[in-house]
């Protein structure tokens, strides 16, 4: 997708491009723009002049997209499965699919109750399910805080969804959580003041430092790929048994960057992956710590994202 | 004997002028309401006027479009051998004007308050204009369209200026209710006066009393 649109009021300036395929993480602080970028590329906003060109071709006003807003709307006339049976009218999926996700999210107890009675998190699910009856091969699916107010276990059952559709659809994923952005998504942008004034593969953001993006790592283990940021990885000169941390990995000091009393330092565990951890000054001095020095890199089983 | 022949012909009067209202004030409110061409500000005012105006002025230039020599008064004379001024037909137009924005007003506020985000959603779902038009917009705008119905017939009941002017005081005819209260006050029959405001007065009260109160975030208070 390649878009290239601007605003005057309020000032907007959106210019980027990435695959037409694959999460696109977008990233601010409120009031930054996300919103007004998922609307825009949407349709929605009728003072954007410019172009967005997506899957070769320019982009209708009117979009036919998968989109789900920060609060999600929801016919208020209709019952959940009136809602989702609308929804499904237009899209080449089945209700096979329909009562698939409606049992991966435990929805089925609401299919007779009215949008009004549902709470924040059940309104939630129920739009992310017809978010996702709508993509097609190629679709374009806009996701604004969609999952805010799920609990821990259903937002994840909810990211490995959003997951699984990414290699046919283009995702454009804002959130808050830095966390989910760094696991899910391939790109990122980052908006301040209406502008994209960053934009990077999310392993290369995620390194980067920029804006308030906290310095992370994803690493692999117990299966699974984690983020485990590097204010929560300390560093010792040697494994220790009496200690509660799980994880105390084996690792080799890269590289040590320094700036002010805070130091970075980069690690490579024994297992290959990559681990940034943040130290104050003192401690790199009080341990001594060298390049290529060997040492144990420690993190809390909790901590890991 | 109360002759309650006034009364029957303003309830067919503003039974009739409803109808025509709901059918032409549902795509003009929707118009006005969703539109983006420049001249919904200009057609806008025109639909409000009639809320300004004093319903004399306003019978004044009705009675000059609808007059026997006027293009429209000499149309419908051609086409039913009869004058469109003084009879219930051009009573029935003056109506309409009138009572115009008393329909379409609520309609645009109804249909405004469902908001773009839903409009939206149903868009980039792919429904067509017309589908959210049917299947969305007016079932949501049921209960204002219901109100500004009840508001339009109210209304209609209690005219007296407008059909005065364009309608004058045929009994049968055009002698609606109010005209027949004024008769009665006229000639010192202050009973049957009394009968019929009592009767108006009641009937509007009872109905903006029910539209109230089963449509309390809507209250008519104007």
């Amino acid at each position: 997708m390649k878009v290239n649109i601007q605003s005057s009021q309020p000032k907007y300036d959106y210019r980027f491009n990435v695959d037409d395929r694959g999460i696109v993480g977008v990233y601010g602080i409120s009031g930054s723009g996300k919103s007004s970028l998922l609307d825009a590329i949407a349709g929605y906003q009728d003072d954007f002049k410019g172009i967005i060109t997506f899957n070769n071709k320019p982009l209708q006003r009117t979009v036919k997209c998968s989109y789900m807003n920060q609060h999600p709307i929801l016919f208020p006339h209709w019952t959940v499965a009136e809602n989702l049976y609308f929804a499904l009218k237009y899209s080449n999926n089945s209700v096979h699919l329909m009562d698939e996700l409606l049992s991966t999210l435990d929805c089925n107890e609401l299919l007779k109750q009215l949008p009004s009675q549902l709470s924040g998190g059940e309104k939630q699910r129920i739009a992310f399910i017809r978010a996702l009856l709508l993509i097609e091969d190629g679709s374009l699916v806009l996701l604004d805080e969609p999952f805010s107010a799920l609990d821990n276990t259903l937002r994840k059952t909810a990211l490995d969804l959003l997951n699984q559709y990414k290699r046919k659809s283009l995702i454009f994923f804002v959130t808050h959580d830095i966390a989910e952005l760094y696991q899910l998504s391939d790109n990122l942008l980052y908006l301040k003041d209406g502008k994209i004034t960053y934009q990077d593969k999310t392993e290369n953001a995620m390194h980067s430092q920029y804006g308030n993006l906290p310095l992370a790592s994803k690493i692999t283990f117990d299966g699974d790929k984690h983020i485990i940021y590097a204010d929560d990885v300390s560093i010792s000169l040697q494994i220790n048994p009496q200690s509660s941390i799980v994880h105390q990995i084996n690792s080799t000091i890269q590289q040590i960057d320094a700036k002010d009393d805070i130091c970075m330092i980069k690690l490579k565990l024994n297992n290959g992956n990559s681990l940034y951890a943040k130290i104050t000054k003192d401690s790199l001095n009080r341990l001594n710590l060298k390049e290529n020095q060997q040492i144990v890199a420690n993190f809390k089983a909790t901590s890991a994202k | 004997m109360l002759d309650l022949t006034s009364l029957w012909l303003s309830f067919k009067l503003a039974s009739i002028t409803t109808l025509i209202l709901l059918i032409i004030g549902i795509p003009l409110a929707k118009w006005l309401a969703f539109s983006k061409h420049k001249t919904v500000p200009f057609i806008g005012s025109i639909v409000v006027l009639p809320l300004v105006l004093p319903p004399t002025v306003l019978g004044f230039y009705l009675l000059g479009i609808m007059r026997n020599d006027s293009w429209l008064g000499s149309l419908f004379i051609q086409l039913t051998d009869t004058q469109l001024i003084f009879s219930f037909t051009g009573l029935v137009i003056a109506s309409v004007v009138y009572s115009l924005p008393f329909v379409v007003q609520p309609m645009i506020a109804t249909f405004n308050g469902i908001g773009k985000d839903t409009i939206n959603t149903a868009r980039s779902i792919g429904a067509s204009k017309s589908t959210i038009f049917w299947k969305i917009i007016l079932p949501l705008s049921k209960k204002g369209i219901v109100s500004a119905s009840i508001l339009g017939f109210v209304h209609t009941l209690g005219e007296f200026g407008v059909v005065l002017m364009v309608g004058g005081n045929i009994p049968n005819q055009t002698r609606v209710v109010s005209i027949e209260i004024f008769n009665h006050v006229e000639n010192l029959e202050l009973q049957q006066a009394n009968q019929l405001s009592l009767i108006l007065l009641v009937l509007s009260f009872a109905v903006i009393f029910w539209m109230n109160t089963n449509n309390k975030n809507n209250l008519i208070v104007t």
